[in-house]
């Protein structure tokens, strides 16, 4: 996300305490920002989820509904990620369509899903061709203080997880095994700034920085996806620390929400 | 329940107790100039404010005075089916009909040539959205420091062959209708004023009575509200200071 203008004043002043090994909140490199989230926020909503990651604040709400498949795949069911940045979360969002930005997210965080298997796609067919359960999930940012990737992703996860215990009333007997969150799938966004890595970065930063990487690790330490983006390059030795940081906020994440 | 000035109904206990239940929050935008939570029955709604900033796009600056942008926008899971993302005819009207509301509280002649961007972001929705939405811009306005001659404050009344009910029903019913008022302050102004069903002229009377004394006591819940909002800020900058 191309956040807003950072003045080259207090550019120089971030750089300049990273070069100490600080932040300007206060954290070390390898932290993340406390992470709180409440369930059962909206009641027009299967599942939903007010959640804070530092100053970045989102509501997300999981909806289903029946509808018709896609032609190249007749016998599977949709999973749709839709993040909507909303004007009010920062003033340098603006009113319109979806951004590239939004979109690169929302593709994000439905490829880490995907990836992590925690959704069986063919247990949403109702009938082959026909019609199939579409699941929706709506994150609205609505207050942008950097790192809606993991915001976003770790609101999906716990969507779902509010349903996983009651599948069969969600889409009808004998579906309990559509949603299997057992890999427990984290994702972590980690951005670089010169040849400083810095895990879960505020807006700030995102706007002083060069590159971004965002990681998904299950609970095996094992690496499901990994989605460079920004400009910037990140050499083989950076992608290794990077992991590394990454399982480690990953286990305490996965501490938190399982 | 004190008798109002303008007013000769007095609020039963039903319509006190769903009244009481309306939650405020001011300031959970932090990005924002100024904002503001509401949730009653089903209804969620978060405003925020930005400005007076620089008018983008350009062309729609006014020499004379700033220009009220509102934004209402429902959430796709706002609503029991869900809603396609962005906006439809019915929010484009409601973010005119809140604009030309609020605009009627500000002093907009003070900020030429500024926007004030005013969004309303609707978590979830029911009956009174609305003025609901109203009280929650006029909120924050307040957090933005932005002047206003009143807080906007309002009433919804659902009126059909039992007489008027400010405690809505789950649903309306054909039957049912359904008076959505905004006010300035708890004067008899009316800033918005929306009826959709069929009223008699006599119920008509009667339901704006009614929807002025709902109007009161949410007028006094909001600056209870305000004072204690303020009362903490200054408590925490006290803290700062020492």
């Amino acid at each position: 996300m191309n956040g807003g203008e950072i003045s080259s004043l207090n550019r120089s002043f971030l750089l300049g305490l990273l070069d100490d090994g600080r932040r300007s909140d206060g954290r070390t490199l390898e932290e993340s920002r406390p992470l709180t989230m409440s369930t059962n926020v909206v009641s027009t909503a299967e599942a939903s989820v007010e959640i804070n990651l530092g100053n970045t604040l989102a509501i997300a709400g999981l909806k289903v509904s029946k509808g018709a498949p896609y032609p190249d795949r007749p016998s599977e069911g949709v999973l749709n990620v839709n993040i909507e940045l909303c004007p009010m979360a920062s003033p340098d969002f603006e009113l319109g369509p979806l951004k590239p930005d939004a979109i690169e997210l929302s593709r994000t965080i439905e490829r880490g899903l995907h990836d992590a298997n925690v959704i069986d796609l063919n247990g949403l067919c109702i009938e082959e061709g026909e019609m199939v359960w579409v699941v929706y999930i709506d994150i609205y940012a609505l207050n942008f203080d950097g790192n809606l990737q993991d915001a976003g992703f770790l609101a999906c996860l716990k969507l779902l997880s509010e349903i996983e215990g009651r599948q069969d009333e969600v889409f009808g007997e004998g579906s309990s095994n559509i949603i299997d969150l057992s890999a427990r799938p984290i994702s972590v966004t980690m951005l670089k700034i010169d040849e400083h890595i810095l895990m879960d970065p505020s807006d700030e930063e995102e706007s002083t920085g060069s590159a971004r990487m965002t990681v998904t690790v299950d609970s095996e330490d094992n690496v499901r996806t990994v989605h460079k983006s920004k400009g910037g390059q990140f050499d083989g030795d950076d992608v290794i620390r990077c992991v590394r940081m990454a399982k480690v906020v990953a286990q305490q994440r996965r501490d938190q929400m399982f | 329940m004190a008798q109002d000035p303008h007013s000769s109904y007095e609020l039963t206990d039903s319509d006190t107790r769903w009244i009481e239940q309306m939650e405020m929050k001011i300031g959970r935008i932090g990005r924002a100039d100024g904002s503001c939570q509401v949730k009653l029955g089903g209804n969620n709604v978060i405003c925020a404010v930005y400005g007076p900033r620089e008018v983008y796009p350009r062309h729609l600056q006014d020499s004379l005075k700033a220009i009220v942008q509102c934004k209402y926008n429902l959430a796709p899971f706002s609503s029991q089916e869900r809603k396609r993302p962005g906006p439809d005819r019915r929010s484009t009207e409601i973010s005119r009909i809140l604009g030309e509301a609020l605009e009627e509280v500000m002093f907009v002649q003070r900020y030429p040539k500024t926007s004030i961007d005013i969004y309303f972001e609707v978590m979830e929705a029911s009956i009174g959205i609305r003025w609901l939405s109203l009280v929650a811009a006029s909120m924050a306005l307040v957090d933005a420091g932005i002047p206003i001659k009143e807080l906007a404050s309002g009433c919804s009344v659902v009126v059909d062959g039992s007489g008027p009910s400010i405690e809505p029903p789950s649903e309306l019913s054909p039957e049912q209708t359904l008076v959505e008022v905004g006010t300035l302050g708890d004067s008899d102004k009316f800033i918005m004023f929306q009826v959709d069903g069929g009223l008699s002229q006599d119920d008509m009377s009667q339901t704006m009575d009614v929807a002025q004394a709902g109007s009161k006591m949410v007028y006094d819940m909001q600056k209870e509200m305000i004072r204690g909002h303020f009362a903490q800020l200054s408590e925490s900058d006290e803290e700062v200071g020492q």
